[in-house]
């Protein structure tokens, strides 16, 4: 057993804790949350329903929620107001802008915050992508089987199928992320070994450990436990 | 159903078609299902056409009613009473409000007695105390308990929640 420093593997980090805090904003469903700015929240879509009294509101067709810089699109909307649980459905898209030109989208099939216990979930098809400037043609991009965003511990765990990457050449692969925002550490691990790649004009890398662990400052990332991996210097 | 016209006094109207056959003031028509009270209608003034069945009223203040409570109340400055089946058109600024002081703002809805609805082709507007909703056409019950609206943008008061 050893451990491997994946140097080049590190330069992604930043840009992915961004992708992922994104998520964790939990920007998709802040219809159901009391506003923390004095910013106005609006939702639109081709028809809402308003069922006993307020007990349940669906917005359907073409929904879109905006809070700046939050705005989040999905074919349905439902909110219940006795748990506060926002349902989102179809063709998700939840986008953030930043001053500075940057910005993250996420996409997905199904969604939904339960503001009791702070918990942002985004599934199928899910895909979370982050750009660092207006001009940014590289952006890093995150898919998994499911995305949770725990608020109250500052955690996103991705499960199945995890795969980061970033162009042009770098990519990991494993069953299970999590993020912790409050320590800026990733952690990858799962029943099958985690996989990482790397190209660059030096040449390209591919290792395999059990566990893998990016950290953001200081920059760095390690493979851990029956790590193994080759290198292949440019010609 | 039933018509219960309250006619403290009434004026026989022109023969002529498009004269009322009669102006009643103080008009007041209330809508009974069943025996129970669903909605009751007053007006200042009530022209009727017989012909046609109907009753053009000033001012109608309607009532609307829940299981025999109060459940919201419309004012418009005009409206228009179908006597035979009860339904009712207003317009010119329509307001409904709840008992929760949800307000609903229109320029024309109808009262669809059958069905128990309101409803409106128009541009509405329902308030309530955390959010301000605007759309196009409006299906509802008179108590604004349940509402479908078409292409409405809901805005949501900032820290009202």
């Amino acid at each position: 057993m050893h451990t491997e420093d994946v140097t080049a593997f590190a330069g992604m980090t930043t840009k992915l804790l961004l992708l992922l805090s994104c998520l964790s904003n939990a920007f998709w469903v802040r219809a159901a949350m009391p506003p923390t700015t004095a910013s106005e929240t609006t939702i639109t879509s081709d028809e809402l329903e308003i069922l006993d009294n307020g007990a349940q509101t669906v917005f359907t067709g073409h929904v879109v929620l905006t809070q700046d810089p939050y705005q989040l699109f999905a074919d349905r909307m439902t909110q219940i107001k006795a748990t506060g649980i926002v349902e989102a459905k179809g063709h998700i898209r939840g986008t953030w802008k930043g001053d500075k030109g940057e910005r993250s989208v996420a996409t997905g099939a199904n969604a939904r915050y339960t503001p009791a216990e702070k918990v942002t979930e985004l599934w199928g098809d899910a895909l979370l992508t982050r750009w660092e400037t207006a001009a940014d043609t590289q952006p890093v991009t995150v898919t998994a089987d499911h995305f949770t965003a725990y608020d109250q511990d500052h955690t996103v765990h991705a499960q199945g199928h995890v795969v980061m990457q970033q162009p042009p050449g770098l990519r990991t692969l494993s069953d299970e992320a999590k993020y912790d925002r409050t320590t800026e550490t990733i952690a990858l691990w799962g029943a099958h070994p985690v996989q990482v790649h790397w190209e660059d004009v030096k040449g390209a890398g591919d290792f395999e450990g059990e566990r893998a662990w990016l950290v953001v400052s200081p920059k760095r990332a390690k493979l851990e436990h029956n790590v193994h991996g080759h290198v292949v210097p440019s010609s | 159903m039933g018509c219960q016209p309250d006619l403290p006094s009434s004026t026989v109207g022109p023969a002529d078609a498009k004269a009322p056959s009669q102006i009643l003031q103080n008009f007041e028509m209330q809508d009974i299902h069943s025996g129970v009270i669903a909605m009751k209608l007053k007006s200042i003034e009530g022209r009727m056409f017989d012909q046609s069945h109907i009753a053009d009223v000033e001012k109608p203040l309607v009532t609307f009613y829940k299981q025999g409570k109060v459940s919201s109340v419309m004012n418009a400055p005009q409206g228009r009473v179908y006597m035979q089946t009860h339904a009712v058109d207003a317009w010119g600024g329509v307001t409904v409000v709840n008992a929760d002081s949800t307000t609903l703002t229109t320029d024309k809805l109808s009262y669809d007695p059958q069905r128990q609805k309101i409803i409106s082709k128009d541009a509405v507007r329902v308030e309530k105390p955390d959010s301000v909703t605007d759309g196009i056409g409006l299906e509802a019950d008179p108590d604004l308990t349940h509402i479908k609206m078409g292409h409405e943008k809901v805005r949501m008061t900032p820290n009202a929640h």
